[in-house]
């Protein structure tokens, strides 16, 4: 079943709406693109909590009805708007969801992380992880040495005094302990994106 | 600031919807608190990996957290990350930790004294100067890797862009717009050939939109996602989020628009794959085709 906002999906932006929107965000169009990314990302995170399939489908819906409210009402911050069509969307989708929830719970199939394996499920398991490994593998020389020296600075094997030791590191480079984060979530960010792009680029079996 | 705490039990679903809806606002309308946020699951996920959650919160995270495909593939990344061996760290070669044998008789002493001291002035230098070329060297590692998270960010925000003028527009009304555009029907798993049979693209010598219409045998998932590279492996571009269309005479097919700056004579590869219904990309088809001038 394909899963969706309930089919009460209303009219999409148009073109001169959303160019409205992007407007709003930031005069300048690449930066406001880069709002709207972010704005999107937020919208997604919101709604995954509860709803972890449609996350991404109900994210553009507010924005299409951000867009369309933009033309027609008098917004002064539109990230607080954006919160306000967010929550009042979530609402709508969780009220059609409990009918559908109730009908769906005797067929549900839950993907527990910690199945009972039997021997071809752990070959299986076995072959998807070499994969994921070389994935981690050739995205973590993509880095320079430096970068791959820092996180493995950042992320010992031994996890023992994390904080005390991170700390000491961000001495040792002379730089605040936030500084430090900052910029590990920054190459963790492209690691994670080179992991995704590679996982999702291998033809199946290989 | 908001409290660590309070970010986890909101990531893991434990906050009543007062408490909720007010961390939610938080990070709407305040990006430092954004940022928190984001920090705060990677950490979640970190912590659950090496095993220091509470049997409360690792039952939250297993049924709760992981039932995004988002989060799943985050999870995923610092699962392997944990498991994989380090990843040799490269020591620059230090080369004035090689012994040096000094071997004389008593009387050579002051002239052994001399060349120390000469040594030890020329190595003083040399380690200012590795050292300004070791800082150097940094500095333009970090302005590289800039570059290259801009480059990919804009690419992202590019690859949304595009998928925003596919929705709103459609293959036809691209094809109708001002900019010249130069379409070419797709099917799969064509060979490559120059007589006959093979797919060409004519590259036009001024800026144009190149519409590439890959066929679909079946429509069957609800968006599909292009990887877009050349015979060798290097990637062009890969696009998301992407829907079918219908074409009168072909049927199916995903269109994809490009600007023709981005491509070079020499032959392409497009990787078609659907979105299935728990976020996972299913490979379906490749298509190759060649640009010539």
């Amino acid at each position: 079943m394909r899963e969706g906002t309930g089919g009460r999906r209303k009219r999409k932006a148009t073109a001169e709406e959303f160019r409205l929107l992007l407007k709003r965000l930031d005069p300048l169009e690449d930066r406001a693109w880069e709002i709207h990314d972010a704005l999107r990302r937020k919208l997604i995170w919101f709604f995954e909590s509860e709803f972890p399939l449609q996350a991404e489908e109900l994210a553009e819906e507010a924005l299409d009805r951000i867009a369309r409210k933009l033309n027609s009402s008098e917004i002064r911050d539109v990230a607080e708007f954006a919160f306000g069509v967010a929550r009042n969307l979530r609402r709508e989708t969780s009220r059609h969801a409990l009918i559908a929830a109730r009908l769906a719970a005797s067929g549900a199939i839950s993907d527990s992380v910690q199945s009972g394996e039997n021997p071809e499920q752990a070959a299986i398991s076995r072959i998807d992880f070499d994969r994921k490994l070389a994935c981690l593998k050739k995205c973590l020389l993509r880095l320079d040495a430096e970068e791959r020296r820092l996180l493995s600075l950042y992320y010992p094997d031994d996890g023992s005094n994390l904080e005390e030791r991170r700390e000491a590191l961000a001495r040792e480079l002379k730089i605040s302990l936030g500084t430090l984060r900052t910029r590990i979530a920054r190459l963790r960010e492209q690691l994670e994106k080179c992991f995704e792009n590679c996982e999702a680029s291998r033809p199946p079996g290989s | 600031m908001e409290n660590r705490d309070t970010l986890m039990r909101y990531i893991l679903g434990d906050l009543d919807q007062g408490e909720r809806e007010r961390v939610e606002r938080r990070y709407f309308v305040n990006d430092e608190a954004w940022a928190e946020l984001q920090a705060a699951e990677t950490d979640l996920i970190d912590s659950y990996v090496r095993g220091e959650l509470s049997q409360k919160q690792r039952e939250q995270f297993e049924k709760y957290f992981l039932a995004s495909p988002r989060r799943r593939q985050r999870f995923e990344f610092a699962r392997t990350k944990m498991a994989a061996a380090s990843v040799p760290v490269e020591e620059p070669h230090r080369w004035w930790k090689m012994p040096m044998a000094f071997a004389g008789p008593y009387r050579m002493q002051v002239a052994v004294g001399i060349v120390i001291l000469l040594a030890g002035i020329a190595v003083v230098t040399l380690i200012q100067d590795l050292r300004l070329r070791g800082q150097l060297s940094k500095m333009q590692a970090a302005e590289r890797t800039r570059e290259r998270q801009k480059d990919e960010r804009q690419q992202g925000i590019a690859n949304r862009k595009e998928a925003r003028d596919l929705r709103d527009h459609g293959p036809a009304e691209l094809l109708s717009q001002r900019l010249p555009t130069i379409s070419l029907l797709l099917t799969p798993g064509q060979l490559r050939s120059s007589e006959g049979g093979s797919q060409l693209l004519p590259i036009c010598t001024v800026p144009c939109t190149v519409l590439l219409l890959l066929k679909l045998e079946e429509d069957r998932f609800s968006s599909y996602e292009v990887l877009l590279r050349t015979v060798e492996g290097k990637e062009n571009r890969r696009l998301a989020g992407l829907k079918s269309s219908q074409l009168p005479a072909a049927g199916p097919v995903v269109a994809v628009d490009l600007p023709s700056k981005l491509f070079r004579r020499g032959d392409y590869i497009a990787t078609l794959s659907g979105n299935t219904s728990d976020g996972k990309a299913e490979v379906i088809d490749s298509f190759t085709f060649t640009v010539v001038r």
